[in-house]
């Protein structure tokens, strides 16, 4: 008895614990198989929350239930691979970032790379600023060598906030992609922040 | 008559600089007086709004007032500082059987400073049918936030009687003045406010100074309890750059526009149109470049959200950081064009989107552009 009872109680906190906000906004099925990767997450030790964040864009995106499950399995499986290749203490803010830059293109084992054993720093900011450069047309592989100099060369997040508004004020003045972002960092380590102030402040 | 004739001029030498300046014939002056007119053709040579509002009125115990008003406005641009703005409109409308038509000209001198507007300006009116013949007019003014403070002076001028059955009150008469002729000042304060995509607006008003006759020979004030009024109104935007506009409450009697006074409701409808000068050889003025979506911590776990964005209306963000559920920005007030937001959020790694005007889910400017598994994209914005 007292066994049926815990497995009933266990029940109930599960489907109790099932997040008010799926089941607010999506439909009961689409809810449950979300839900069930939510779980899934959890279990493996991945961050859910971007995984209910992705169901309720799809719902706030008008998605039938099926496109919602398959985004967000879809998501749950980068942000097990983004994991595998960044190691089990990366951050949730670096997990998401990695995610969207396995997206669009980038390899697992290039991410890999920038998690050398010297580069003790959160990889957030770089991975968004490997997302643009991606984003903006410059190659997956080309962008993460950029990247990759960078965090050698110890910049901070503002460089890389910094690369991005100057390799876009470049673009928008005819300058090929992969051009402006390779200049654009290369000065970028040799004057530090000095350039972000001097080229691209208000840029 | 004079006063009409003074009108007349004026309307034809704003069309005369807007002439000139189209021809790109407008030079450099030496003299101050040349200097005020190149200042002007600037003015008329930035992107001008037009406003074209058709609607419906009732107010109770009267007849249906439908009418359709036109503005079109140049403003200048001002960070912080002084700027200035020209407007021309047009108006007619229909109260019962009885049509009043209105064409006047605005200007105003408007100061910017941090999240604070004040302004000063005045207008001239010419007017035919059911309401004064001619309508001059001063104004004071200031925006803070969302309240917004308007004290107005109307000076009516009429050689006719024949508005007087229109309005609700008896025109004041004065010993020596011409029936018709009549002055009062106006404050008005409003609360504005946006739900989503909906703006609400609530207004409270008070009438000061009521006389009569002000430009004849004698000035007999008719001093009269002040009237009060209060009102409130909402704009839903329906598609693209229309808007439905909806009111109720009591309103003044305000003769410059042949509006009784009472308990009112109405609906109308707002166009926007930009760019009207297109098709004239101006040179069409460069679009505001939006800035890159900054975010700025004000506390723990708040952070600021800015953006520099021509927008009309509204802007509006939806991302991990709201639930995907849209929240509206609001103008900052000390910069044209910036709109900001704070949100309740730790530092991360954030989906988003931007929507303007009601349009399309955007990707804002600056933010690395991700596929969103929907067939769309989202911008990353990171939160430190």
């Amino acid at each position: 008895l007292a066994l049926a009872l815990g497995l009933a109680l266990g029940l109930a906190q599960r489907v109790g614990a099932q997040d008010a906000r799926l089941t607010q906004r999506l439909d009961a099925m689409t809810a449950h198989a979300v839900s069930a990767i939510v779980d899934s997450a959890r279990a493996a030790g991945l961050p859910s929350e971007p995984l209910v964040q992705k169901a309720l864009e799809g719902a706030s995106k008008r998605a039938s239930g099926e496109q919602i499950a398959s985004a967000v399995r879809r998501l749950h499986a980068r942000l097990a691979a983004a994991r595998s290749a960044l190691g089990a203490g990366a951050a949730e803010a670096e997990l998401v970032a990695a995610a969207a830059v396995l997206d669009l293109g980038a390899s697992a084992d290039g991410l890999r790379d920038l998690r050398e054993p010297k580069i003790d720093r959160s990889l957030a900011g770089p991975l968004v600023g490997l997302a643009y450069l991606i984003q903006r047309g410059v190659a997956p592989d080309a962008s993460l060598e950029i990247v990759r100099s960078m965090l050698r060369a110890k910049l901070s997040d503002t460089e890389f906030v910094a690369l991005q508004r100057l390799v876009d004020q470049d673009i928008r003045a005819g300058a090929p992609a992969a051009d402006a972002a390779s200049m654009r960092a290369r000065a970028l380590i040799q004057h530090g922040p000095g350039l972000r102030t001097r080229g691209g402040g208000r840029s | 008559m004079r006063a009409r004739v003074t009108l007349v001029r004026t309307l034809a030498l704003a069309v005369s600089i807007a002439w000139s300046d189209g021809l790109g014939a407008q030079t450099t002056v030496p003299d101050p007086r040349g200097r005020w007119r190149s200042s002007i053709a600037d003015l008329l040579s930035r992107r001008a709004t037009l406003s074209v509002m058709p609607g419906v009125g009732l107010v109770t115990g009267s007849p249906t007032r439908t009418g359709v008003g036109a503005t079109i406005a140049w403003t200048s641009d001002a960070d912080a500082g002084v700027a200035a703005s020209i407007a021309l409109g047009l108006m007619g409308a229909r109260i019962g059987n009885r049509g009043f038509t209105r064409s006047g000209i605005d200007g105003r001198l408007e100061w910017r400073g941090d999240g604070v507007r004040a302004w000063i300006g005045a207008g001239a009116a010419a007017a035919a049918g059911a309401g004064p013949g001619n309508v001059f007019s001063m104004e004071l003014g200031g925006r803070a936030g969302g309240l917004r403070l308007d004290i107005r002076t109307s000076w009516l001028r009429g050689d006719s009687v024949s508005y007087r059955d229109t309005l609700t009150s008896p025109v004041p008469r004065s010993a020596g003045g011409l029936p018709g002729n009549a002055r009062y000042t106006d404050a008005e304060i409003t609360a504005a406010r946006a739900f989503g995509r909906v703006a609400a607006q609530a207004v409270f008003g008070a009438r000061f100074g009521e006389s009569g006759d002000v430009f004849g020979n004698a000035v007999t004030p008719q001093r009269q309890p002040p009237d009060r009024w209060a009102s409130a109104n909402i704009t839903v935007p329906v598609r693209g750059r229309v808007a439905l506009v909806a009111g109720g409450g009591w309103q003044p009697e305000r003769r410059e526009i042949a509006q009784r006074g009472g308990a009112f409701t109405s609906v109308s409808l707002r166009f926007d149109l930009r760019d009207t000068r297109a098709a004239s050889n101006v040179i069409p003025p460069q679009p505001v470049t939006p800035s890159m979506l900054s975010a700025e911590p004000i506390g723990d776990r708040r952070y600021r959200l800015r953006i520099v964005i021509e927008a009309q209306r509204s802007v509006e963000l939806q991302g991990d950081l709201t639930d995907w559920r849209p929240v509206a920005l609001r103008p900052a007030g000390s910069q044209e064009n910036l709109w900001e937001i704070s949100v309740a959020s730790g530092p991360g790694v954030y989906h988003v989107n931007l929507r303007v005007d009601g349009g399309d889910w955007i990707v804002p400017a600056g933010l690395p552009r991700v596929p969103d598994g929907f067939g769309g994209s989202a911008g990353l914005l990171t939160l430190k």
